[in-house]
């Protein structure tokens, strides 16, 4: 071809290169990359699976909806595999298909000292046997442990792995899969929260799985 | 649509010619790379946005960064689509010349004519290059923006601060080629240096009055310079505009005064190139340092509206090819270039010389004389 030198060859090979990029990016992602940048918080939920409204989910925990995340050093979003996002399905009695809450939370100064990882088991629902000893809730029943992993993911952050059944205010039984860490100067923690029904956890094992190990915490970026 | 059209080479027309060739039937052809430098610009904006996402999520992969971009960072992929559309139209404007007189004359015309009124070359060819360099830093402004998650004008201060940190990693990566390269970009920017001196129009104070006994040359000379006045006029009116004198004489009858007092009296710059300014010990510095003498007379003229520049002893440069030669004078005996048209170093002749040299014929011998000897030993 007399129109095509050799030295333009580079520059037609990157413009190939480039519409094959685009044709191999036609159609949408697989997942929603959910990160909180600031604090290195990285995971990937199923595009199918949708937002819950950000205002919605501040009423649902009674947060002072003049705040926002930086002033009440709280940063949480939720995701909902229902075709009707609802915090209901995070908080409520009865979760049919599979709810994620993910959260960022600052700790004070004064508090630091405190936090175990009994802090991070008992974060939602009373898990560690002194919180169920204590627990003066009557609405949680039927507790049992399925799985608790110590995880040490390194650079300083440790957290803790656990997944157990609860019934709440008698509905139907439901499975929570938690994921917790503490940073190195346990200055903040970050919560992942999967739970539905048992059945639906038995059906959607593989994907809940997959959001659960995707979850990263990066201390350092 | 018709094959592309062969254009004359553009500058000066020949002394012999009309001094205006009709204005070319379509857009002259543009060279490959700038079809496509501002596509691949957007390109590699829009892959800096996939890489900056990937690189601010180590759970994105590749694949589902391109298509999160195809969403979020469309209007880059709405440039490249209008500067494509463009680059099409130009295409069609180099091959059909009906659509070319369309836009050239009917839509654009208009808004030509009235810039070249009210703005000078010099105006309209800063006013391009700042429109540029806008564009250039917003374009960077947004793109690092989106990379750094900030606002653009916040991205231009944070962007320097980034690059002050990287640099120790880049100084260290760059060291190892730029050791060895910097000596002889360092060798070759010197010499390619000197030869050639600048006078600004107030530096010159030689005048026509100071140039004695050469009247008649100085005579011809005022003609001349009517010219550098309003070439524009002179050629469309018909006139030819000379773009060079040849000043001949044996030393000392006052060529460079004549020079110098050319550019006293039209307010001109003035270059003086030295006669040995193109003679280098090393290959190719010659070449650099005629790049940069027409780059800067360029310059100048579009500042200035026109330079003069005076070739010492321009005989030293009737050596074809010496500029590309190792030592003064290169290779001797190499015989003249057969000229041909699509030369373009010719085209500034009159028709006559450009034909290729060939021995006079001896006169047309007539019939039963004897024709010439043959040569050779005999």
């Amino acid at each position: 071809m007399r129109w095509l030198r050799f030295r333009e060859g580079p520059a037609v090979a990157g413009l190939v290169l480039l519409a094959a990029a685009l044709l191999a990016g036609c159609g949408a992602p697989r997942y929603t990359y959910v990160k909180n940048s600031a604090d290195h918080m990285y995971v990937k939920i199923p595009a199918s699976w949708h937002s819950i409204d950000q205002k919605d989910l501040d009423n649902a925990i009674g947060l002072d909806p003049a705040e926002d995340a930086s002033s009440r050093g709280l940063w949480l979003q939720g995701y909902d595999a229902a075709d009707t996002p609802s915090a209901l399905h995070l908080f409520g009695s009865s979760a049919p298909e599979p709810a994620v809450l993910v959260s960022v939370q600052q700790v004070p100064q004064a508090s630091r000292g405190g936090l175990s990882l009994d802090g991070l088991r008992d974060f939602f629902f009373p898990v560690s046997p002194t919180a169920r000893q204590n627990n003066q809730n009557p609405q949680l029943t039927g507790f049992g442990l399925l799985a608790d992993d110590v995880l040490t993911p390194g650079d300083g952050v440790r957290g803790v792995h656990t997944v157990f059944r609860y019934r709440l205010g008698g509905g139907p039984p439901q499975m929570m899969d938690q994921t917790g860490y503490l940073n190195d100067d346990a200055s903040k923690v970050y919560l992942l929260l999967v739970r539905c029904s048992t059945t639906c956890y038995k059906d959607r094992h593989g994907e809940i799985e997959n959001v659960v190990s995707s979850f990263t915490i990066r201390e350092k970026p | 649509m018709t094959a592309p059209v062969a254009h004359p080479p553009e500058g000066l027309s020949a002394p012999d010619e009309p001094p205006h060739a009709p204005p070319p039937p379509t857009r002259p052809t543009m060279p490959f790379w700038n079809r496509i430098r501002l596509l691949l610009l957007f390109a590699v904006a829009w892959l800096i946005l996939v890489w900056a996402a990937m690189a601010d999520n180590p759970l994105l992969p590749f694949v589902d960064s391109v298509r999160i971009q195809l969403h979020d960072s469309q209007w880059l992929i709405w440039l490249a689509g209008l500067e494509l559309l463009r680059q099409v139209h130009y295409l069609i404007e180099e091959r059909s010349p009906r659509y070319h007189r369309f836009w050239s004359q009917t839509v654009f015309g208009g808004v030509d004519r009235a810039a070249r009124r009210r703005m000078s070359d010099w105006t309209r060819f800063r006013l391009a290059r700042m429109i540029k360099v806008v564009l250039l830093v917003a374009l960077f402004a947004v793109v690092a923006a989106k990379a750094l998650d900030t606002s653009p004008v916040l991205a231009l201060f944070q962007a320097p601060a980034l690059f002050y940190r990287a640099l120790p990693l880049i100084l260290q990566i760059s060291f190892g080629f730029f050791f060895i390269a910097f000596q002889f970009i360092g060798l070759f920017w010197l010499l390619s240096r000197g030869g050639v001196d600048t006078y600004y129009p107030d530096d010159i104070k030689t005048r026509f009055a100071d140039v004695w006994g050469q009247d008649h040359v100085v005579e011809r000379i005022r003609e001349n310079i009517m010219y550098l006045e309003k070439p524009d006029e002179i050629e469309a009116k018909g006139g030819y505009v000379p773009g060079g004198i040849l000043l001949w004489g044996p030393p000392g009858t006052g060529k460079t005064l004549m020079a110098e007092a050319v550019a006293g009296e039209t307010g001109r710059p003035y270059v003086f190139v030295d006669p040995g300014a193109f003679i280098n010990m090393f290959f190719g510095v010659g070449i650099l340092k005629v790049k940069s003498l027409f780059r800067k007379l360029r310059k100048l003229a579009l500042r200035y509206g026109g330079v003069i520049v005076f070739f010492d002893e321009a005989d030293s440069l009737g050596n074809r090819g010496m500029l590309a030669q190792v030592g003064p004078g290169g290779p001797t005996g190499r015989g003249m270039t057969p000229f041909n048209t699509s030369c373009h170093g010719t085209a500034y002749l009159a028709r006559w010389p450009r034909g290729p040299p060939r021995r006079r014929s001896s006169p047309r011998r007539q019939p039963g004389q004897p024709g010439p000897r043959p040569r050779g030993p005999r």
